[in-house]
């Protein structure tokens, strides 16, 4: 289990640019730790309220696909993240695939407060992008075309 | 004031729901918990994840709450030392209910799911223990919905006044010992922050309560319960 200050340090590690101390403060601060000990161990089950999502510090996640490949996620990636800017139900399970998984539970008030940096807005809207992308690639190319 | 790191050597423990468990189960504990801080104003759990243990609070007190459509917290209650926080996700398996932030700095006991119900199954007395807090929650959920429901802003104040200074005691100038905003009373009763700034100051003049900057201090308790409507 992670404490507050590798809690700062893994950020800092799955977050792809520069981000000042008081910024990372804010998000330990606001998000929620959540430890995952064992593989299948249960992030979102399929028709849960997407009230937040996780965000993987350490280890790795995986959205079940019913009848094709599941996709990965894995450090840095935002599980969950379409759903709740949908405001919908998650429509897949998602679960623990490693031995160890580190995540920050984002609810909507730390989201918002991340929103007011710029470089996190554009960053959160380029993992949304990013899921559509692991989407679109579960498709055969015939479906592609119509898409 | 650390976490021991094993259970029977905690001070807390015998008014804690582990209170019946055995040394065993106690050793059990003791060897798969991880002792953790959460600093003032931290989340410790959010509204809709699905933590994968059980928070034992050690030290400090820490708020639960749910937030609105538009971002306003309703608080539901407080948990402080020996309280658990978690559990009962973990048990319905279903994603958590309420958000939980350390209103001070706070040391609590992390045990993970797995010996959580290793210790349920093998502990009859625990698992009944677990049972009775539970239906001791559901009942005070209850009692909340129909004060929300049919109780005055007054009314509701008052009982709020009385349920926080038994939960939490009083100083050594006699005030609840827990500061409160009066934004965070105003979400706990569930009504504008200005409305409590008001009853506050009413109920002040009318001698059934002192404050001090956050602080409040009870002075006439039976009258505080008559306008509750709470009697013990």
């Amino acid at each position: 289990m992670l404490g507050f200050f590798n809690i700062h340090e893994r950020i800092k590690e799955v977050t792809p640019f520069e981000v000042s101390n008081f910024v990372i403060e804010e998000i330990a601060l606001q998000s929620s730790y959540i430890p995952f000990h064992g593989q299948g161990e249960v992030l979102f089950k399929k028709g849960d309220p997407a009230l937040g999502f996780y965000w993987i510090l350490r280890g790795e996640a995986e959205v079940l696909i019913p009848d094709r490949s599941n996709i990965t996620l894995g450090p840095g990636s935002m599980a969950g993240l379409d759903s709740f800017i949908e405001d919908e139900n998650l429509p897949f399970d998602i679960l623990n695939k490693s031995k160890h998984l580190d995540c920050l539970f984002i609810d909507r008030r730390c989201y918002k407060s991340m929103q007011e940096h710029q470089e996190f807005n554009r960053h959160m809207n380029y993992m949304v992008l990013n899921c559509l992308k692991n989407y679109r690639n579960l498709l055969i190319s015939n479906e592609r075309m119509y898409l | 004031m650390d976490t021991p790191h094993n259970c029977q050597l905690c001070q807390k423990q015998p008014t804690s729901a582990f209170h019946d468990l055995s040394a065993d189960g106690l050793n059990e504990i003791s060897q798969l918990k991880t002792c953790v801080s959460f600093k003032k104003g931290q989340v410790i759990i959010h509204e809709g994840a699905r933590p994968q243990g059980v928070y034992c609070i050690h030290r400090g007190k820490v708020k639960l709450y749910t937030l609105g459509t538009e971002g306003k917290e309703q608080i539901i209650r407080f948990i402080t030392s020996g309280d658990l926080l978690g559990y009962r996700s973990i048990l319905s398996d279903e994603p958590i209910s309420a958000s939980a932030t350390a209103l001070e700095d706070t040391h609590a006991c992390y045990i993970p799911k797995s010996s959580f119900f290793k210790v349920i199954q093998d502990n009859p007395k625990f698992s009944l223990n677990m049972l009775k807090l539970s239906c001791h929650e559901l009942g005070e959920a209850g009692k909340m919905i129909t004060s929300l429901a049919q109780k005055n802003v007054k009314e509701r104040l008052a009982e709020i006044l009385l349920i926080l200074n038994s939960t939490f005691g009083e100083d050594e100038e006699g005030y609840i010992d827990i500061n409160l905003t009066r934004e965070e009373i105003a979400n706990m009763v569930g009504t504008a922050t200005e409305s409590v700034i008001r009853l506050i100051s009413e109920l002040r003049k009318e001698g059934l309560i002192r404050s001090k900057g956050k602080r409040i201090a009870l002075e006439n308790r039976s009258s505080l319960r008559q306008i509750a409507a709470v009697y013990e």
